[in-house]
């Protein structure tokens, strides 16, 4: 064999790994538009924000979330396109935000998870305090969306930024962070005032002693306010609960 | 060819017969004996002379673009060369995405969920289906039921986070969940709903 063989093997092998590392992403943004139908010039704009916000740092999978629900919602092509182009702007604040609390290289769960929390009109300060106080990217991104749920909820975005970034430098992990907005409404479903439920849920911790009754375990409904009567002609959500309880499973 | 009587020896016993035949091979011998005392005497390091010159010859490089060719290759490289081949199909089936698919069934790690029912008074409504960042935003995968009172329902297992979504009524309608607490522009001009799905227990935000 030929040194020419050997480079040209050595070329074809190159090429092979780098090539689909290269486009994987972007063909995977267009499959996933495409097997939803979406139109060939939106999903070759989408693609081309995406690639925009690859070469960025950001990441790409919100960029085809806000796609697919414009497109799913009969959004005109040039109003997604400008709301993908909006969401990357966004995220490249996220990802400023971000580093600025001295994550140098932020993941695209935090970045995506910090924009979403300016969305919701976190300021920046109360979303800085929650990045410096996580440890990891997956903890940093549920604490921001649990801070936000809090507030959502009614426990002031001060508050709701305090109890989380308490629970984190516990130690808390992901899934007890997931569970503090269930365990307010249970805290809620007491009768207990938004003052007193601010007072237990920083005083105890979750799960901690002297802390508020959890949400409970399997078959635990934490939104089981009974339904009001609908409104004539109109259309109301008499609210959700856990009929099931809990499970593992495959997502 | 072997010129070795012997070896002819037995074809000959085959063919012939007494007295004839034999002077007839010692005929042959010693014609054969003869014919080789006139070659002249080859040098002993002719063979590696030989093998030394083509090992010295140039080189050609085959052109890739010459099909078919024929080209000589060492044994050792065809292993080589065929795992080269499998690499690249390894790699490129490993890295290519599944062709569909939803974005968020990406996440194929199993993960914690929780069965999470929907609800929505909607007594009016032929249709009302539930749509969000669970299913990729179509209106079609998560029909619900009408109970009584005209109150919609649906029970599906979500993974524990955080999902948007809205209620599709009719099937063209996109509309808020009217007692959802969480909420947030959908940068289309409404608004979706957010629930955060803890692995106790589920919580409208």
């Amino acid at each position: 064999m030929t040194r020419a063989w050997r480079a040209a093997i050595g070329v074809a092998v190159a090429l092979a790994a780098g090539a689909p590392a290269a486009r994987a992403q972007e063909d995977g943004v267009r499959a996933a538009l495409q097997a939803h139908g979406v139109a060939a010039e939106v999903v070759e704009a989408v693609a081309a924000a995406a690639d925009r916000a690859r070469a960025g740092g950001l990441p790409s999978g919100p960029l085809v979330d806000k796609a697919l629900e414009g497109w799913a919602k009969g959004v005109p092509g040039p109003r997604i396109v400008g709301a993908v182009d909006q969401y990357v702007g966004r995220m490249a604040e996220a990802r400023a935000l971000a580093r600025e609390a001295g994550i140098a290289d932020p993941p695209g769960e935090v970045i995506a998870a910090v924009a979403e929390a300016r969305l919701r009109e976190m300021a920046p300060e109360q979303v800085r305090e929650v990045l410096r106080a996580g440890r990891s990217g997956a903890r940093v991104a549920t604490g921001l969306k649990v801070a936000t749920a809090l507030a959502a909820q009614g426990l002031g975005a001060p508050e709701a930024v305090r109890v989380v970034t308490r629970a984190m430098r516990q130690g808390r992990g992901v899934d007890q962070l997931l569970d503090l907005p269930a365990q307010m409404r249970a805290l809620e479903a007491d009768g207990l005032g938004m003052g007193e439920i601010t007072r237990r849920m920083l005083g105890g911790g979750a799960g901690g002693a002297g802390g508020w009754r959890g949400a409970g375990g399997a078959g635990a409904s934490p939104g089981g306010a009974s339904p009001p009567p609908p409104p004539p002609g109109g259309t109301r959500s008499p609210g959700s609960g856990q009929p099931g309880g809990s499970g593992r499973g495959p997502g | 060819m072997s010129t070795d009587p012997a070896a002819r020896g037995p074809r000959a016993e085959a063919g012939m017969a007494g007295e004839p035949a034999s002077a007839a091979t010692d005929l042959v011998a010693r014609a054969a004996a003869a014919y080789r005392d006139s070659l002249p005497v080859l040098d002993a390091s002719l063979d590696a002379r030989v093998r030394a010159a083509i090992r010295g010859r140039p080189r050609r490089a085959v052109p890739l673009w010459r099909w078919p060719f024929a080209g000589r290759v060492r044994p050792v490289w065809i292993p080589l060369a065929a795992a080269a081949a499998g690499l690249v199909v390894w790699l490129a089936s490993a890295r290519s995405p599944a062709p569909s698919g939803p974005p968020v069934a990406a996440a194929a790690a199993p993960v914690d969920t929780v069965f999470v029912q929907f609800r929505l008074a909607a007594p009016q409504a032929r249709s009302v289906a539930v749509a969000g960042s669970f299913d990729g935003w179509d209106p079609r995968a998560l029909p619900m039921r009408r109970g009584p009172a005209g109150v919609w329902v649906l029970v599906i297992p979500l993974p524990v986070g955080e999902h948007s979504y809205q209620f599709v009524v009719d099937g063209r309608h996109w509309e808020p969940d009217p007692l959802a607490r969480g909420r947030e522009a959908d940068g289309f001009g409404g608004t979706n709903s957010v629930i955060v799905v803890g692995p106790k227990g589920q919580v409208r935000t």
